[in-house]
């Protein structure tokens, strides 16, 4: 035996492995050549008889062998797998299982959006009822018997005396300011109901969020603070606001607050009817009237308040121009939003 | 209200651009929307809003232009009634009565003679066409002329047609009538204030003059009126109507007692100047004027604004130079002066400057919103959220949602307002209707939820989405003792395919997808003590309701829609729909998790299967299983099978027992003698056999 003949045994395992179809083929060429009785198990027994001088080359190279034919073997092993893996290739380009998902609505969306940004600098989430009376709705907001929102137009009203639907969220401050002592920092999003006819920008059913917060020595600087907090946290850092006089019953002062156009930049479009700014909230000071009311001594405690509508905001944010299309709950409309 | 810029400058030295005006006037609290060009003069769109009813003039808006623009504002020059020869006298037939005190505080009556009816000068035209008034005559003109630059509305009579010459102001009578100048024929109401002759009312008392009266070409001699009416009639009476004009718009915020004379006083002035038919054409002749006057307007109590309340509430302080010289322009007259305060009284026109705060809000407004810093967050009470948590659903309630949403609902939110033939449809009682809906369809607040969520099914059907799985949280209403009354639930809806893929599977929403989301919702809340019946429910389909109750009180209805329902809103597929009671389950709620040791031994599970009649349940079986040894630590139903082999009123129940001890590893043995003692307890407890 010498060094050709290990090498022959080589070339032989070479040209079976690469023939084999299968592994049990591989399995029965890997027991002929390396088993315990193998072929190169037999030629490495023969190794003592050489003479001593080709001894080390011809252990040498009978591992080198073994070697060679194991990753061969291997090698192969691995070629006919992925061989298998390729007939039952798949169609990826079918389309996926058809489940319907979950997801919010997209005034909830805006509600929270918001809701977390006020609870982020310690506004605390309240509710109050949507039947209302004429005190916590009208009288109590300093807003007088004759006054144009109590008329029939203006709020819906139920057939027991005195009962209403809400026309705004602002109740809610009343029944807090009456149950909890100051100071008060509470944020109320919810329902609210007004007799308008249905139509792109109009409904008889909305959204709002009102603010409220009473302390000894909070003050306009605050409001304003607050709000402007909350504006560029909503619609983005580089939002140019402002704060403009208005005249709500239940604040004094009271302040509208704008953005700039976010479809037109200021430049003036439709949306914002050419006036480049887009009015999102109203808000104010807390009329002592109303502190009066609810029994807060106004001489001690001040505060500001604030309320927007959802849908207006959220018609702003997404672009929609039909309000209909919050409360239609189409759900090709429903599923771009989550 | 619409400003003509040239107007605005008789009374304000405007020196900038009309842009830079309307931003000033913006920023101080009257809202410049749309800025016209009308040839080389601009008008003005100026939102007013309600508590200023005297910058419904021109002279209102130029007074603020002027403290805006730091500009001298020139008043109204004082005009007084020309004097005019007793030789003119005829002592003309005249007179003026009021009835209704309530409703009209002053009336004041000039008879003017000899008028000369024609087209108006050409400013008064111009200024009155480029704010889109139309231009009649001079008489009729001029009085619109002043309306819009003093606030104050007037009208005009053909004095010759006033029978009896006599001016009574009076509610109307039950059955009259008037046609007004808009040649409309009104029905009045008793709570219609009208100015009438002897015979009949000649018009709707601040609101439009009537037809009959009218000055017309013709017309020689003229009533001219001023009056001060009560704002809530003339609204009510406008709204009636359903008319609303520039003069009601005024009368209804209230106008000026001092101006409804002044402004009578600057007609006659102009019709001297501009419809004169005597001879010099320079003056009419007034021949008579009767001034009533129930009861002055009272000027608003003098106010002592302190400085530090300034501080206050607005957190600056302004010079104390620059607060007495705006008060000063705003036209109040300061009273005294003291070194921490001002007493201060405001003018007839300002009675919305009542209070202090009224004060602090007009240094606000001219001190300019955008120069009071935002600054410092209030600091945080933290001491009181755990009081107001007690208030808050909302914690709650996003967590409910987000339990719907991972069961794959989507979220729906929908009107509140039902019909009246649906609640007759649904036959629910104790509903609330409203007062005044706007609409047939929207009239009555929803006793249950079911009906909003059907209408968004039909909604998409209509539109071809078949598969809707939605849920709403929302209120519904009823009256329970005459005492109206709202409760949160939700709603859930189901129909059409819950799953499909490209290879033939299809999975449809059933009953077990509905009990399944309400499950969901009480396992997340850790509600264990509850049970399922079979509920009668009209809404459902007799064979597929159930009523759920968490600690006995009923939570939640979930079925199949009958088919009736499914009729009436014309719906032909299969729906599946619930309310929960979202109140019962809070109640039930646990809020304090303890961690459960998880046992290290194997479990051993025993299947078997029961022959028994149909109308046994699976829950009797589950019931009559649970708890008959420590060592069954769940029962499953895993095969229900009716066919093939099963007598027809029979069905085959498999059900699967897993055993499992925190102690120690179970042996076979000692499991199948505890399985068949269940299966022993089972055949004598029940009316079934077990399958071989």
């Amino acid at each position: 035996m010498n060094i050709t003949d290990i090498q022959n045994i080589f070339t032989e395992a070479e040209e079976k492995i690469s023939q084999a179809s299968d592994s049990n083929e591989l399995d029965e060429i890997k027991h002929f050549y390396l088993g315990r009785k193998g072929k190169m198990a037999q030629v490495i027994k023969q190794i003592p008889e050489l003479p001593e001088e080709k001894r080390p080359l011809a252990g040498k190279e009978s591992n080198i062998i073994k070697g060679k034919i194991q990753s061969l073997l291997s090698d192969r092993t691995q070629q006919l797998k992925t061989g298998q893996e390729k007939t039952q290739k798949i169609d990826t380009s079918l389309p996926a299982v058809k489940r319907t998902l979950g997801g919010r609505h997209p005034i909830t969306i805006v509600i929270d959006d918001i809701c977390k940004i006020f609870e982020h600098i310690g506004f605390t989430l309240v509710e109050g009822p949507e039947i209302e009376t004429d005190y916590y709705n009208f009288k109590a907001l300093n807003i007088p018997e004759g006054h144009p929102a109590r008329d029939n137009f203006a709020t819906f009203y139920l057939p027991k005396d005195n009962m209403l639907l809400r026309s705004q969220t602002s109740p809610v401050q009343i029944r807090i300011m009456k149950d909890v002592e100051p100071p008060l920092r509470i944020l109320s999003p919810g329902k609210v109901f007004r007799p308008d006819n249905l139509d792109a920008s109009h409904s008889f059913m909305f959204h709002q969020i009102e603010g409220l917060v009473v302390d000894k020595k909070t003050n306009f600087t605050h409001l304003k603070a607050s709000l402007s907090y909350f504006v560029k946290n909503f619609f983005g850092r580089d939002v140019t606001m402002r704060f403009r006089p208005h005249y709500f019953p239940f604040t004094e002062p009271s302040a509208e607050v704008d953005i700039a156009c976010i479809i037109c930049g200021g430049e003036g479009c439709s949306v914002c009817s050419r006036t480049g700014w887009l009015e999102i909230l109203g808000a104010g000071m807390v009329h002592p009237n109303v502190l009066k009311e609810v029994g807060i001594e106004e001489s001690i405690f001040q505060g500001y308040a604030f309320g927007l509508g959802i849908e207006r905001i959220a018609m702003l944010k997404y672009g929609i121009t039909d309000i209909r299309m919050f409360f239609n709950n189409d759900m090709r409309f429903l599923k771009q939003f989550s | 209200m619409k400003v003509l810029l040239s107007w605005l400058k008789d009374f304000v030295d405007i020196d900038v651009s009309v842009e830079q005006l309307a931003d000033t006037l913006t920023k101080n609290g009257l809202e410049v929307g749309e800025i016209q060009s009308v040839g080389e003069d601009f008008v003005l769109d100026i939102e007013i809003t309600p508590n200023r009813p005297d910058c419904l003039s021109i002279v209102g808006v130029a007074r603020e232009c002027a403290i805006g623009l730091s500009k001298r504002f020139t008043p109204p020059r004082l005009i007084f009634l020309p004097k005019i020869s007793s030789a003119y006298l005829k002592e003309t037939k005249f007179g003026v009565t009021i009835g209704a005190q309530e409703a009209c505080l002053r009336y004041i009556g000039r008879v003017l003679l000899d008028v000369e009816i024609a087209p108006s000068p050409d400013f008064i035209k111009e200024r009155l066409e480029k704010i889109g008034l139309r231009s009649i005559n001079n008489v009729v003109d001029i009085t619109n002329y002043i309306l819009i630059e003093t606030g104050q509305p007037m009208h005009a009579f053909d004095y010759d047609k006033i029978e009896g010459k006599q001016i009574i102001v009076r509610f109307a009578k039950e059955g009259e009538q008037i046609i007004s100048l808009d040649e409309t024929q009104r029905q009045l109401s008793k709570q219609d204030l009208v100015i009438a002759d002897i015979k009949r009312p000649i018009a709707l008392a601040g609101i439009m003059g009537g037809y009959d009266t009218e000055v017309t070409s013709k017309t020689r001699n003229v009533v001219l009126e001023s009056a001060f009416f009560h704002p809530q009639t003339i609204r009510k009476a406008a709204q009636r109507h359903a008319l609303t004009t520039e003069a009601s718009y005024r009368f209804e915020r209230g106008v000026d007692f001092p101006t409804v004379d002044t402004a009578s006083v600057y007609a006659v002035d102009l019709i001297s100047k501009y419809a004169s038919r005597s001879s010099n054409k320079t003056t009419v002749i007034i021949d008579k004027t009767v001034d009533v006057i129930i009861k002055q307007v009272a000027l608003s109590s003098k106010v002592v604004l302190k400085y530090e309340d300034v501080e206050k509430v607005l957190g600056i302080m302004p010079s104390v130079f620059w607060i007495r010289k705006l008060i000063k322009n705003l036209g109040c007259e300061i009273m005294s002066v003291s070194k921490e305060s001002l007493k201060i009284q405001a003018p007839s026109t300002r009675s919305d400057l009542k209070i202090n705060i009224d004060y602090i809000e007009e240094i606000a407004r001219f001190y300019g919103y955008d120069k009071i810093p935002s600054q410092g967050l209030p600091e945080l009470m933290v001491e009181k959220e755990p009081v107001l948590k007690n208030f808050s659903e909302k914690d709650f309630e996003n967590q409910a949602k987000d339990v719907f949403i991972k069961t794959g609902l989507r979220e729906v939110i929908t009107y509140a307002l039902l019909s009246e033939d649906e609640i007759e449809e649904l036959k629910i009682k104790n509903t609330l209707p409203l007062k005044n809906p706007l609409a047939k369809s929207y009239s009555v607040l929803r006793p249950v939820i079911f009906p909003s969520l059907l209408k968004v099914a039909k909604y998409n059907f209509n539109r071809g989405v078949y598969d809707l799985a939605i849920f709403e949280l929302g209120k519904v209403y009823s009256s329970i003792n005459s005492e109206p009354c709202e409760r949160k639930v939700a709603g859930i809806l189901l129909s059409g395919k819950k799953y499909q893929d490209c290879f033939g599977n299809e999975i449809e929403y059933n009953f077990y997808d509905l009990k399944f989301a309400v499950e969901t919702l009480l396992s997340y809340f850790k509600i264990s003590d509850y049970s399922i019946k079979e509920a009668k429910q009209m809404f459902f389909s007799n064979s597929c309701s159930a009523e759920i109750s968490v600690s006995n009180e009923k939570s939640a209805l979930i079925g199949k829609v009958s088919g009736k329902i499914k009729t009436y809103y014309d719906l032909k597929r299969d729906i599946y729909i619930g309310e929960i009671y979202l109140d019962t389950i809070k109640k039930g709620m646990k809020n304090v998790i303890r961690h459960q040791k998880i046992t290290q031994y194997p479990f051993i599970d025993r299947d078997f299967s029961l022959l028994l009649p149909k109308a046994v349940s699976a829950g009797e079986i589950i019931e009559h299983i649970q708890g008959k040894n420590d060592l069954i630590c769940a029962v499953d139903i895993i095969d229900v099978y009716e066919g093939k082999q099963i007598p027809l009123d029979m069905k085959s129940i498999t059900i699967r027992i897993r055993f499992q001890s925190d102690e120690k590893t179970l042996k076979d043995v000692e499991v199948d003698r505890i399985c068949e003692g269940v299966k022993e307890t089972l055949v004598k407890e029940l009316p079934c056999q077990i399958r071989k």
